[in-house]
């Protein structure tokens, strides 16, 4: 089967977006001194993460919520909270 | 205890399988319960392969699946090894499977966690979908309640069945954050096919369903497998693959995924199937349960929270022990109500009631596979050796035919296999699987 990259993907989705109030947030700081692999790039199912002149930037709306950022991410450099409740991913089918 | 009035008897956290299981036993019990739960409704953040073991939720409600959007009832499983372009596959098939009251169903989440978070509100839970949980409140060192952004809910225990990530367990202090080899990245797609389509292409008569596993070329020699289960008109298409060597290898699962739906043997499967969704969830790696304290005061840890899913290769499991350890949770809550006591030592009747009943006593058997799984040969090497066996007994190139010993050393030749490590690996399957 021809599967479309990630965003068609994510366009067979629903999602509540809660522009107001972002659920991911990044110390640039901390992302640009500390961390050597910077696996968010690769580890998303999402592609949420993504580099932009050497600074990383989420694109919070396309969150599957899963937390597999939050696990790969040097601790100190991400915060990350489920979206306020009934806003983010609304499976379907699941 | 504080003295503060408490405003039920038990907080439950999350309506999953194991939530939504406690919940319902302890209202049955009569006692005040509240389930809360961050999605709109039970079930829109949750995501599983979705075969539900069901002789667990059959014995807490009987005949369950009279009522319950079940999709199809498992009669046939199969385990195929896939290299890039062949395969070699067991297959088994049972009639009784297909009877009541049944060993397995295809299932939904969106639709069988809202069914059964509606069976505990009918059982008198009080369910508060839309609100996501902080954090527990703790005084004195026992839990007392939650705080839902400024409201604070109060009760003597408060049952942590927020899955995977599980926050709220973190924050009692009752588990580590997740390091990433503790869990496995699942991605899945649900792809729609004329429920006749399914029958015919799966040999299924009538609503039967099918369950399929694959190893070997899906995860490109990283730790995990794939799945394809029938529903009812729809088939959920997705693969498991242990966070640890995802990230070391820099590969991306959607990636994994779209190469799992676009192998050559697994396409026509597929065929003319409409993507529907696609959708991402964690999988705790069955040997981390080991590592977790299950309650303290005031707080007692379920399900897929507390680590208890089984991740053997073959079969992805935790649905089942969510439902188990929900009940356990919920009789040992029972008990500290008759008691008036909520402390740690109350409360270790849990883990008493997991040992007694299947959810420990599975998870021991299986505590073995994580090592097990860790030699990598099984993910490259096996299904390379086995389709190059098969190929030697099936294929015909005009060459006269070579015995069974010699055909199986040259494919062991080839494969790179040696005869002491396929024992080894021969003995700890055995002990494992
Ligand atoms: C790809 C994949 C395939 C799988 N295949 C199978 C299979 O075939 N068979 C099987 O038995 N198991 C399978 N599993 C495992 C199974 O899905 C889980 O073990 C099971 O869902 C665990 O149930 P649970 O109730 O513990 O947690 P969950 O089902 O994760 O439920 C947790 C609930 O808590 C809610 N929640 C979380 N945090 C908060 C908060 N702060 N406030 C309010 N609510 C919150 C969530 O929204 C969710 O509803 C699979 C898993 C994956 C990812
Ligand atoms: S993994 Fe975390 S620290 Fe590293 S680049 Fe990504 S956001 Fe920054
Ligand atoms: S939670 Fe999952 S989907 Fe969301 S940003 Fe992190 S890895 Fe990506």
């Amino acid at each position: 089967m021809n599967v479309p990259p990630v965003p068609g993907l994510l366009g067979l989705d629903h999602f509540e977006v809660d522009r107001d109030h972002p659920h991911i947030a990044i110390d640039h700081d901390v992302c640009e001194t500390r961390c050597t692999q910077r696996s968010c790039l690769t580890v998303c199912p999402a592609d949420v993460y993504t580099e932009h002149e050497g600074r990383i930037i989420p694109d919070t709306a396309a969150c599957l919520e899963c937390g597999t950022c939050v696990i790969a991410c040097v601790p100190e450099a991400l915060s990350w909270h489920y979206p306020d409740g009934t806003h983010g991913v609304q499976y379907r089918y699941g | 205890m504080t003295g503060t009035t408490e405003d039920f008897d038990a907080i439950v956290v999350g309506a999953g399988p194991a939530g939504c299981a406690a919940a319902y036993r302890m209202s049955m019990a009569g006692l005040s319960v509240v389930l809360i739960e961050r999605g709109e409704t039970p079930g829109s953040k949750n995501l599983s392969g979705g075969v539900l073991y069901s002789a667990v939720l059959n014995e807490l409600i009987p005949g369950f699946y009279e009522t319950a959007p079940v999709e199809r009832p498992i009669t046939r499983h199969t385990t195929t090894f896939l290299t890039k372009e062949a395969s070699c596959s067991l297959d088994y098939r049972s009639a009784g499977l297909g009877a009541p009251p049944y060993n397995a169903f295809s299932v939904l989440r969106a639709k069988f966690d809202e069914w059964f978070a509606g069976v505990a509100e009918q059982a008198g839970a009080f369910v508060m979908p839309g609100i996501r949980v902080d954090e527990p409140v703790v005084e004195n060192g026992a839990v007392v309640g939650v705080r839902a952004g400024d409201d604070v809910l109060r009760a003597p225990v408060v049952v942590a069945a927020d899955g995977a990530n599980s926050f709220l367990a973190q924050a009692a202090g009752l588990r580590p954050r997740n390091a990433p080899k503790d869990v496995a990245l699942g991605v899945k797609a649900i792809i729609r096919l004329p429920r006749h389509t399914i029958e015919n292409r799966f040999g299924l008569v009538g609503d039967e369903g099918a369950a399929c596993s694959f190893d070997g070329e899906v995860t490109a020699g990283m730790m995990g497998g794939g799945f394809l289960y029938t529903n009812i008109d729809s088939l959920s298409v997705g693969l498991v693959v242990r966070l640890d060597d995802l990230i070391e290898s820099g590969a991306k699962a959607s990636q994994l995924l779209a190469d799992f739906l676009d192998h050559p043997l697994v396409q026509p499967l597929l065929r003319d199937g409409e993507l529907a969704e696609y959708g991402a969830h964690l999988v705790p790696e069955s040997g981390s349960a080991m590592t977790h304290r299950l309650f303290t005061d005031g707080m007692v840890v379920a399900g897929d929270a507390a680590g208890f899913a089984i991740n053997s290769g073959l079969v992805v499991r935790g649905m089942d022990l969510a439902i188990g350890s929900g009940v356990c949770a919920a009789d040992a809550i029972i008990q500290a109500k008759t008691l008036g006591d909520f402390s740690a030592h109350s409360l270790s009747a849990y883990q008493d009631r997991l040992e007694d009943g299947f959810v420990l006593k599975d998870l021991h058997t299986y505590a073995r596979a994580p090592h097990f799984l860790d030699r990598h040969q099984l993910y490259s090497t096996y299904p390379e050796f086995l389709t190059q066996l098969l190929h030697g007994i099936f294929a015909t190139d005009g060459t006269p035919r070579q015995h069974l010993v010699t055909v199986a050393r040259r494919a062991m030749n080839d494969s790179g296999l040696r005869m002491s490590a396929l024992m080894g690996d021969a003995v700890a399957a055995g002990r494992s699987l």
